[in-house]
């Protein structure tokens, strides 16, 4: 059984910092700056990035464009920082679309196992499943014509079944104990006691899903992008850098490696994130018996 | 020739388990080790097999044959494990690999030890099987261990770890998960062990009356700050009579109600022909599983009712029918003569698990107060009288008001229990269901709840209905038993009539076993 | 296990039919008129109308339906409207190219996670360990098509050790194929290696904390041969689904990487299908990538039965 975790008064010997496993410490700081980047892209951006002057096309860093420019002769810094708020921003929401809609389900699930509910939901979510997710989101993007909000959907939809599996297979976990038995004889409806009891107790598992899942997302929308079907100009895009660099990659290769290395970087600080928060969950859990 | 411990001692972090610790084992000899949970005694056992994990620090030394285990080398170990100790573990459930027929398992140690081919190896098995008492032992050679209950994996336990005939068996609890039958044969099967093949056991183990049947030579207590005392089989009765305090030693005679319960007043609980079947889609729809089958009784007001039966008989399923969380498939179940949607209030329980009764992330507080979720909304309390309440269910219970603030995780588990009951009486049910509401404490704190209940049945006039597997618990407390069977009740009656003159044949191995292991 | 067998065949058979229903009309009721749609915004009313024709849409909707799976059972996938080939022949040609490279980086996937993945269990705490944990997190991290890119960029242009992309085709022999797609299979498995030996490396140590784990120590049993004969074998199942997941998700999940190294595969069909708006292609691939995925399952929780007495017995 989970403890409640960010732990609560009257636990001993937890100093704050020097406690946090260090993938965590680490993967925040840096997430923190890539998130930092894109809130300020929406006020604040180096150069204008619609801006093209073919002459300084190619240039290698220097101090008036710190990572260079690309073919366009656009300063790549101010692209990858705007492109961190499409990225980030894509991720947030498909995230956000597979927690809303999938726990909810989930939640349903385990409160009626193995009745009418339970059964159509989850033949649902394995068909879901069994489709190509990346077909699938190719196919809406493409039909409903590339954007943001599209690439959205396209991404957040196959979030869905991951989180409705996750909170189903730890919500029934849940009502097979003492406590939720207890709520149960209060007169407490299945409704009530999902809320009450239920989600509290799975959110650590939720919150390490939802950064795996997060870090798989910023690759999707990359991925999206980069064939062409993510965020269109005026937005610029980490994935749709790469796809323009790569035919020029023997020309500049840093305008290829450096949108490359920083998507590595994003995906990764968030990783690190999710697998300190694992370690962090899993420190505050005890086995009662010894 | 003996194996013998010598100034061990083992920490974990900064806390220390075992403190200095010395003892030895002769062949032939049996020795018991006996301590409250958590003050490790299966640590010494795995410390002896050298299977402690990494993160243990230990000083001292653990001698064979003249040989320092602690400083063997891992290909010496893996020669001694199985041949010359081996070890029968606690949790038969988890012990064996589900993906290895028992016949395999069994055979393995042979094929590792002895370069035996896998026919003989399974021979040997066989045989092996056949001695601790699978009747027909080789039809199970090819079964998997899901396919057995709880007594018959851990007679295959057994089986592996005597196949060699080792000169040391370390058996940690081998009978905590088993029922009465089991645990005799398993006892008896040690005995003869030691006896007749010489072997020395050291058994570890928190059940008094198990420790008392195997005649033990030398007797070891540790206590929770990880310090030895040894003494003999006399220290062990003084041990459970003042120590420990034995179940009926400190218990008050008043428990049992003193009157016989009017029968013409109307039963608190009346559950008649109650019928629970499980349909298992696809293919058994056709034979569908009675896990209650037509079962019918009565629990009057300030009555004391056991339901007793092996793991599996459905004893469960039928209390969880009567708390209204299971559906029935036919009968009825009525407090007071109502339903259970429209009577919650007049029931409560206390259910076995202490660590998972409570939701991890909520304080006592609230926690205690849930039933009052019950009260109708013109009746609500507002949160001072709520608190109020808490506080004085607490205390009723024997904790402080300002436990009502802390989080579960604070509290151990005979606390827990207590926090449970007081959750279970703010409501001042009629009855109170105790699912082996003592089961998973040690000695001392049962034998405190068992006294808290009596205090509190004869207080407020509450019924109790006890669901348990200890009869000789049973015999101490209930006013009346049922026993199940199969999903049926064979056989109903008065505590002292039951005892004295079972008439079920059931009942009377449930008796025979529980007895001869009492007796030692 | 034959009485599992059939269950587990019955249900294959239901998920295909709903799979089908459930494809058909997604693609059919989508955006208004599928003729108007697939032709564009230049079509012309004629065109539309023949359009219509062939794609029977002047039937009712159930009766297409059936026309359709009808065809799809005689092996006939309907024809290109952009290619004016029969689908099939498309397909045909592309599944010699997916099916290899799918096969290839699975082959390299398992080879290389799952030795990685026991290493690491096993060197829990030490530097390999960590070293092993780090390039899987880092595999994980990195986005695909960038790493094809790279690839390409340090062996096909720095080094030339391998073609920078195209298909030479099965008529120039095995090793020239092999070549040539041996940079898009790396490509394609280094991410799932990295999940591979991450699952590796929790499985095994789950079971390595079992007691049955310790039961064999007690018994005298060589370490080595407990992870093998004990551990190991508890640990496969789970992977096994991953190893399932993983070879649907290649076939189809390979567009990225045939984009990057110009190969004639079924992801490169589908998507240009759907960029030039050929719905008869992209449900003809759809659907028997979906075909694929479900017989994959099937064929996992067979061997997962296989494998594990109790879900033989707890299914049927």
């Amino acid at each position: 059984m989970l403890r409640p975790f960010l732990t609560p008064v009257g636990n001993p010997g937890f100093r704050f910092f020097s406690d946090l496993p260090l993938s965590l410490l680490f993967g925040g700081v840096l997430f923190l700056i890539f998130a930092f980047s894109a809130f300020l892209s929406l006020f604040w951006l180096p150069y204008d990035v619609t801006h093209l002057e073919i002459s300084f096309r190619f240039q290698g860093p220097s101090l008036a464009h710190w990572l260079g420019t690309d073919h366009f002769g656009r300063d790549i810094l101010s692209m990858l920082i705007s492109g961190a708020s499409v990225s980030l921003g894509v991720a947030v929401f498909s995230v956000f679309i597979g927690v809303m809609i999938g726990v909810p389900l989930g939640l349903t699930a385990a409160a009626r196992y193995h009745c009418l509910p339970d059964e159509i939901i989850m033949r649902g979510s394995d068909l879901m499943l069994a489709f190509p997710s990346l077909v699938s989101a190719i196919l809406i993007t493409a039909v409903f014509g590339p954007s943001v909000l599209n690439s959205i959907i396209a991404i957040g939809i196959f979030n869905i079944p991951v989180f409705l599996r996750l909170s189903r297979a730890k919500g029934l976990h849940l009502w097979e104990s003492g406590f939720v038995k207890a709520a149960r004889m209060c007169g407490k409806g299945a409704f009530r006691i999902s809320l009450e009891h239920i989600l509290p107790n799975i959110a650590p598992f939720l919150i390490i899903q939802g950064t795996l899942r997060f870090s798989l997302c910023i690759l999707g929308e990359a991925t999206l992008s980069y064939l062409g079907l993510g965020a269109h100009p005026p937005l610029s895009s980490w994935g749709r850098m790469l796809s323009e660099a790569q035919t020029f990659i023997t020309l500049a290769p840093h305008t290829a490696f450096v949108p490359g290395i920083t998507i590595v970087l994003c995906v990764l600080s968030v990783n690190l994130v999710g697998e300190g928060l694992r370690e962090l969950f899993d420190s505050q859990r005890v086995r009662p018996r010894s | 020739m003996s194996l013998s411990v010598e100034h061990f001692s083992l920490s974990i972090g900064k806390k220390m388990i075992l403190q200095d610790i010395s003892f030895s084992v002769s062949p032939g000899e049996v020795v018991v080790l006996v301590g409250e949970s958590g003050c490790g005694k299966s640590m010494t056992a795995l410390a002896i097999m050298r299977l402690l994990s990494e993160a243990c620090v230990e000083t001292g030394r653990i001698i064979l044959d003249g040989n320092d285990l602690c400083r063997c080398r891992d290909p010496e170990l893996f020669r001694i494990r199985g041949r010359d100790i081996s070890m029968i573990f606690q949790e038969p459930m988890t012990a064996l690999n589900p993906l290895m027929t028992i016949g395999n398992q069994v055979a393995e140690a042979l094929l590792v030890h002895c370069q035996a081919s896998h026919i003989d190896a399974l021979h040997i098995a066989c045989k092996t099987l056949a001695e601790v008492g699978f009747q027909g032992a080789s039809d199970f050679l090819g079964r998997y261990p899901h396919e057995l209950s709880g007594g018959q994996r851990q007679r295959v336990c057994m089986a592996m770890a005597i196949a060699l005939c080792p000169r040391f068996l370390l058996a940690d609890e081998p009978t905590t998960a088993l029922d009465a039958v089991s645990r005799l044969h398993i006892c008896k099967h040690l005995r003869a062990l030691s006896v007749e093949q010489g072997v020395g056991i050291l058994l570890i183990t928190h059940d008094l009356g198990f420790a008392s049947a195997m005649s033990s030579d030398q007797v070891l207590i540790l206590r929770t700050d990880g310090i030895l005392e040894s003494g003999t089989k006399q220290s062990l009765s003084m041990f459970m009579h003042h120590d420990c305090v034995s179940v009926s030693a400190d218990f008050p005679a008043s428990f049992r109600s003193s009157l016989p319960p009017d029968p013409s007043l109307p039963p608190v609980l009346e559950v008649r022909d109650a019928v629970c079947e499980y349909v298992s889609f696809p293919s058994s729809s056709l034979f569908p599983f009675f896990a209650v089958k037509d079962v019918s009784f009565s629990i009057r007001k300030g009555e004391i009712v056991a339901l007793v039966g092996e793991s599996g008989c459905g004893k469960s399923t039928l209390m969880r029918a009567i708390l209204g969380l299971e559906t029935l498939s036919a009968g009825s179940v009525r407090f007071d003569g109502a339903p259970i949607d429209l009577s919650r209030r007049k029931v409560q329980a206390v259910f076995q698990d202490p660590y998972d009764s409570f939701n991890p992330r909520h304080r006592v507080d609230r926690l205690v107060s849930e039933p009052l979720f019950l009260l109708d909304r013109d009746r609500s309390l507002c949160s001072a009288e709520r608190a109020i309440l808490v506080e004085e269910m607490l205390e009723l219970v024997g904790l402080s008001a300002s436990d009502s603030r802390k989080y579960i995780h604070e509290f151990s588990g005979g606390q827990r229990q207590r926090i449970s009951i007081a959750r279970a009486l703010i409501l001042r049910p009629l009855l109170i269901v105790l699912d082996e509401a003592t089961s998973a404490l040690d000695v001392r704190s049962r034998s405190h709840i068992l006294s808290l209940l009596s205090r509190l049945s004869s207080h407020f006039s509450m019924a109790y209905l006890l669901v348990s597997h200890d009869l000789s618990l049973v015999s101490e407390v209930a006013d009346r038993v049922l026993v199940m069977k199969a999903g049926r009740l064979v056989e109903e009656g008065t505590t002292a009539q039951l005892f004295a003159q079972p008439s079920h044949p059931y009942t009377r191995d449930l008796l025979d076993a529980m007895r001869s292991l009492d007796r030692g | 296990m034959l009485h599992f067998f059939w269950w587990r065949f019955i249900s294959l058979l239901f998920s295909l039919a709903f799979a089908s229903i459930v494809i058909f009309f997604i693609l059919d009721t989508l955006p208004g008129d599928p003729a108007a749609f697939m032709l564009g915004l230049n079509a012309t009313e004629e065109t539309i109308g023949a359009l219509r024709e062939k794609l029977h849409l002047d039937v009712s909707a159930v009766r297409r339906y059936f026309i359709w799976i009808g065809s799809l059972l005689t092996g006939d996938f309907g024809m290109s409207h952009t290619y004016q080939v029969p689908v099939w022949e498309l397909i045909k040609e592309r599944i010699f190219v997916s099916f290899p490279l799918a096969f290839y980086a699975l082959l390299l996937s398992i080879f290389i996670g799952f030795p990685l993945g026991v290493l690491a269990a096993q060197c829990n705490q030490t530097f390999l360990g960590t070293v092993i944990i780090g390039t899987n997190q880092l595999g994980v991290s990195v986005p695909e098509f960038w790493f094809a890119i790279l690839l390409v960029f340090i062996f096909s242009i720095l080094l030339s050790w391998f073609p920078s992309g195209g298909f030479p085709g099965w008529s120039e022999g095995f090793l020239p194929v092999m070549k040539s797609l041996f940079l898009p299979a790396v490509a394609l498995s280094f991410s799932r290696l990295s999940v591979l030996a991450r699952v590796v490396r929790f499985s095994l140590q789950e079971a390595m904390s079992q007691d049955y784990f310790r039961t064999a120590l007690a018994k005298g049993v060589p370490r080595s041969r407990a992870i093998w004969y004990h551990a190991l074998r508890n640990a496969i199942i789970p992977l096994i689904s991953i190893l399932g997941l993983q070879f649907s998700s290649l076939l189809a999940g390979a567009i990225v990487i045939e984009n990057v190294f110009f190969l004639p595969g079924l992801g490169r069909l589908v998507f240009q299908a759907v960029t030039q708006r050929d719905l008869i292609v992209v449900r003809g691939v759809v659907m028997l990538i979906t075909f694929a995925v479900i017989v994959v399952t099937f064929l996992v929780e067979l061997s997962c039965a296989a494998l594990d007495p109790r879900l033989r017995k707890r299914i049927c």
